[in-house]
C-alpha cells in the first residue's frame, strides 16, 4: 500500500445481499471519493479477494448475507487469508452482539439502519490505525 | 455521462465490465442476478442502458429480463452477453455479444447506442425510473 495518504484512493469492498442497500452505500462511498467494488454474497467477496489483480483496503459487510458464509465467517476468513484488510460489519444489534460474543470477533459493528457517514468515519479511523507504526 | 445497469452473476466478469465503464465516465449500477436487476429498475434509479448476461440463477434469467424491459421500458436499450453463439432473446436486444467478449467492443457499442437516445426528446426516452 502507498505510504502517502494524500495520493491514495482506498478501495472498499461492499458485501451486501440487499441490492438497494448495496447500491445506496456503494454510491455514497464513490461520491466520497472511494473506489468501490460490490459483492452480493460472501462467496463473491472471497472470489474478489483471492484475485491477484484486485486490491482491497477495507471490507464493509452485512452480517446477514445468505449463502454458506455470513458476515462473521467472512470476517474470520479475511483475518486469516487476507490479514491487513480492515473489516467493518453491519447488522441488527441483537444478532451482532450474540454472534460477536460467540466468535470473539473484533472490529467495528454498525447497527442497522446506519448512517452512511458512520461508515466513512470508521473507514478513516481504521485507515489511521493501519498507518500507525 | 450515462447510467448503465450491468447484470452479471460472474462477479469477476461483472467487476471487469463495471470498472471499464466507470473509467470511461459512466455511472454504473450492478446487479448480480436478473431478480436484482428488476428491483433496481423498479426503484428510483434512472437507467439509460442495460447490459445483461443470459444464464443467471433465480427466477429471472437474461431472456426474461430482456422481455420485461421491452414490455415495461420499451425505449431502454438492452445489450445481451451470452456464452452461447446465439439466443432467441437477441430479438429483444439492441445488441448481442458472445462470451468471451471484448470490453472495447462492448464499450464502443454502448457509445453508439447512447447518443441516439440523447438526441431524443426527454419525454420520449425510455429511462427506467420507478414511481
Amino acid at each position: 500500500m502507498n505510504d502517502n495518504p494524500a495520493s491514495v484512493v482506498d478501495t472498499i469492498l461492499v458485501v451486501e445481499s440487499d441490492v438497494i442497500a448495496r447500491l445506496a452505500i456503494a454510491e455514497y462511498l464513490r461520491h466520497c471519493g472511494y473506489r468501490v467494488i460490490e459483492a452480493a454474497s460472501a462467496g463473491e467477496a472471497t472470489t474478489l479477494l483471492t484475485s491477484r489483480t484486485i486490491t482491497v483496503d477495507t471490507v464493509f459487510s452485512a452480517v446477514d448475507i445468505g449463502g454458506a458464509l455470513d458476515g462473521f465467517a467472512l470476517a474470520k476468513w479475511v483475518r486469516t487469508a487476507r490479514p491487513g484488510i480492515d473489516v467493518i460489519l453491519t447488522g441488527s444489534m441483537e444478532k451482532v452482539a450474540h454472534e460477536a460474543g460467540e466468535l470473539c470477533e473484533e472490529g467495528p459493528h454498525l447497527k442497522r439502519p446506519y448512517e452512511p457517514q458512520q461508515v466513512v468515519e470508521w473507514i478513516k479511523k481504521l485507515r489511521n490505525l493501519r498507518q500507525k507504526p | 455521462m450515462a447510467r448503465i445497469l450491468v447484470v452479471e452473476d460472474d462477479v469477476l466478469l461483472r467487476y471487469a465490465l463495471c470498472q471499464r465503464l466507470r473509467t470511461t465516465g459512466h455511472d454504473v449500477a450492478e446487479a448480480a442476478t436478473g431478480d436484482e436487476a428488476k428491483i433496481i429498475l423498479s426503484s428510483r434509479a434512472e437507467i439509460d442502458l442495460v447490459v445483461t448476461d443470459m444464464q443467471m440463477p433465480g427466477a429471472t434469467d437474461g431472456a426474461s429480463l430482456a422481455r420485461h424491459i421491452r414490455s415495461a421500458f420499451p425505449a431502454l436499450p438492452v445489450i445481451i452477453v451470452s456464452g452461447n453463439a446465439s439466443s432467441p432473446a437477441a430479438a429483444d436486444a439492441a445488441a448481442f455479444f458472445r462470451k468471451p467478449y471484448d470490453l472495447d467492443a462492448v464499450s464502443a457499442c454502448i457509445a453508439t447506442l447512447l447518443p441516439r437516445r440523447s438526441d431524443m426528446p426527454q419525454q420520449g426516452r425510455g429511462r427506467a425510473h420507478g414511481s
